[in-house]
């Protein structure tokens, strides 16, 4: 079988791809909404739409309210609100690593309601909530899909030929390897970079040899020593007075020569205490890096991080091509659509293995694992953009005086995604599994506007719209936009596709 | 800037694959001749470097040639898709494209 190298690459694209391709589809679904983060987090905060964050952020409320509720926590974070997204968010560090998140009205540094925002859609694409295992398991599937990709360069022999080729009326396998070959030729400079990228910003997690001959396996005082971070060990006496952290803002405004964006304490219940201020990441496509670090007792100023060495800039900026905090709106656009690109190629790709499978399956006569495989794709395909508006319904839906909210949205999410993976394995059988999915998933985003107009007055399109505020709009526009696009899937999903498979049963009978 | 950009790189795609027959033939229904090929594709690269030029003349050297090419890659998407759906009247689009963008900056300037 694998007696050319053509057929060997083969080999390797069809089985890296596969081993990873689910996992791939939801990474990639996950970032491409992670794209838009910010706008997410803010348009599931209906109770500040209308509202604008100030110019000049005051972070005194959330640090005394961070300090009421926990005073011998290890840090406390505060980014003000924004143009991006008006709520301010107070995160508490802890000791081991844990942390808990409040969003606040930037204006009073009163608790608004909270979410789980799109936040959730960035945790799940870098490590799918899992912890260091799901970060491992996201860098596993990047260097699996840098695999796929090369090994899919090469064994495409048509390459420049069928360049612009797609033929969706070819019908079966030649529209589908049609459709994946034009999302990953086109596309192919993002996914490889994406793909690339994506892993180098965990290198230091994942090809830890050097961190531990270096640093003893101590990844955070890498990062310190290479970001210039200021640390000074606690002294065990309580911090006297915590200076205001707001009369500093101007000073490090200064220093910086860009707006602050964020406030940080440190280990604020020691005399040792350290205030800190940085930036977005908005103006260079490296992260931006510089912070500026006071007394956290009297204000004196302590420090200012260096411009990072050469090392640390083009690691900082392969983050940061991935992660689009640059460019403003137009390039998370162009991001978001290339991410869909990407979707697009690896379900597709999927859809070529078991349409290939599907034939095999068909002569052997024997359906083995393989109608477990055929619902499974349908589940998570087609489940998990059903599960993601499912998410935004919620959102609106559940009542406000829930407690963890945020949570609620995401039972939510993982309750419809389960119930949609097993209505669509089941509903596979008879070859409809992709045709319900779809016209729920069409039904549901052509909901959300509808939804949004009955529950949240401030937030709807009438009332976005002449308002100007785009972002908010924007969102139930794209859901209208997705609503058309999966109905006319829905159109076009093959009813009898699967009935090939289910063919040798009916044979046995 | 980025509507500009993208007319710019969606006709390179829509010469650059005028200049192969097959293209040709189903857009424009005519083979072309070996000269319109050449003078097709010639043109398609001078606006693929004309897109890399208005990019890095608008946002710079460090983001435009990152601009170019999300730019490149979908409208390269887009025209392939315009003319699997519409081969007869996929160039309508790029044209009305130029036209709304024209007009929306003389709008815009005046």
């Amino acid at each position: 079988m694998k007696n050319s190298f053509l057929q060997s690459m083969a080999w390797l694209h069809t089985w890296a791809g596969l081993i990873v391709g689910w996992l791939l589809f939801v990474i990639f679904v996950g970032g491409t909404l992670a794209c838009f983060d910010k706008e997410l987090d803010d348009w599931m905060r209906p109770a500040l739409h209308g509202t604008t964050a100030p110019q000049r952020p005051s972070f005194d409320e959330a640090i005394e309210r961070a300090r009421q509720r926990e005073p011998e926590a290890h840090a406390w974070y505060v980014v003000a609100g924004n143009a991006r997204e008006r709520a301010m968010e107070s995160y508490i560090y802890f000791d081991d690593g844990s942390s808990i998140k409040e969003a606040l009205d930037p204006r009073t540094g009163e608790r608004v309601t909270d979410t789980a925002g799109g936040e959730f859609f960035f945790t799940l694409h870098y490590n799918l909530h899992a912890g260091n295992l799901g970060m491992y398991l996201v860098g596993l599937a990047g260097m699996f899909m840098l695999v796929a990709l090369v090994a899919g360069v090469l064994i495409h022999k048509r390459i420049f030929k069928d360049f612009f080729t797609f033929r969706p009326k070819a019908g079966g396998q030649r529209a589908w390897l049609d459709g994946h070959n034009v999302t990953g030729v086109l596309g192919l400079p993002f996914h490889l970079m994406i793909a690339y990228t994506g892993v180098a910003i965990f290198v230091a997690n994942y090809m830890f040899a050097g961190v531990n001959a270096a640093y003893g396996g101590d990844v955070l005082r890498f990062y310190e020593e290479a970001g210039d971070l200021y640390e000074r060990p606690e002294v065990g006496k309580p911090l006297p007075r915590l200076h205001s952290v707001d009369s500093l803002v101007a000073d490090a405004q200064k220093r910086l020569g860009l707006p602050v964006t964020w406030a940080s304490v440190h280990h604020p219940d020691d005399a040792s205490a350290t205030i800190s201020f940085g930036g977005d990441h908005s103006r260079r496509v490296a992260w931006n890096m510089q912070q500026v670090f006071y007394d956290a007792a009297d204000g004196r100023f302590l420090h200012e991080t260096k411009p990072p060495g050469a090392g640390y800039t083009t690691y900082s900026f392969l983050g940061g091509l991935h992660m689009v905090q640059f460019g403003g709106n137009a390039m998370r656009w162009l991001y978001f659509l290339m991410g869909l690109a990407g979707c697009v190629m690896i379900a597709s790709g999927m859809q070529v293995w078991v349409n290939k499978r599907a034939r095999r399956v068909a002569e052997a006569g024997a359906l083995s694992g393989y109608g477990l495989v055929l619902g499974l794709n349908v589940g998570v395909v087609a489940g998990m953009p059903l599960a993601c508006v499912a998410m935004l319904l919620a959102n609106r839906l559940l009542p406000a005086t829930l407690e963890q909210r945020p949570n609620a949205e995401i039972m939510a999410f993982c309750a419809v995604w389960l119930a949609a993976a097993v209505w669509g394995a089941w509903r596979t059988c008879s070859g409809r599994g992709w045709r319900d999915l779809f016209t729920a998933t069409a039904v549901a985003f052509a909901a959300l506007p509808l939804v949004n107009f009955a529950t949240a007055p401030q937030s709807h399109l009438l009332a976005t719209l002449p308002r100007g505020e785009w972002a908010l709009a924007a969102v139930d526009l794209t859901a209208l936009a997705f609503a058309a696009l999966f109905a006319w899937l829905a159109g076009r999903a093959p009813v009898t596709e699967t009935a090939v498979a289910s063919r040798p049963m009916l044979q046995e009978d | 800037m980025l509507w500009i950009g993208l007319c710019i790189t969606l006709w390179a795609w829509c010469l650059l694959s005028l200049g192969l027959s097959r293209h040709h033939e189903a857009v424009l229904l005519r083979s072309p001749t070996h000269a319109r090929r050449r003078v097709l594709r010639i043109l398609g690269w001078g606006l693929l470097g004309a897109g890399f030029a208005w990019f890095v003349g608008c946002t710079g050297w460090e983001l435009g040639p990152i601009f170019w090419g999300s730019a490149l890659m979908l409208s390269a998407i887009a025209w392939v898709l315009l003319m699997t759906l519409v081969p007869r009247r996929s160039m309508a689009i790029p044209s009305l494209a130029s036209v709304a963008t024209v007009i929306w900056l003389l709008i815009g300037s005046g």
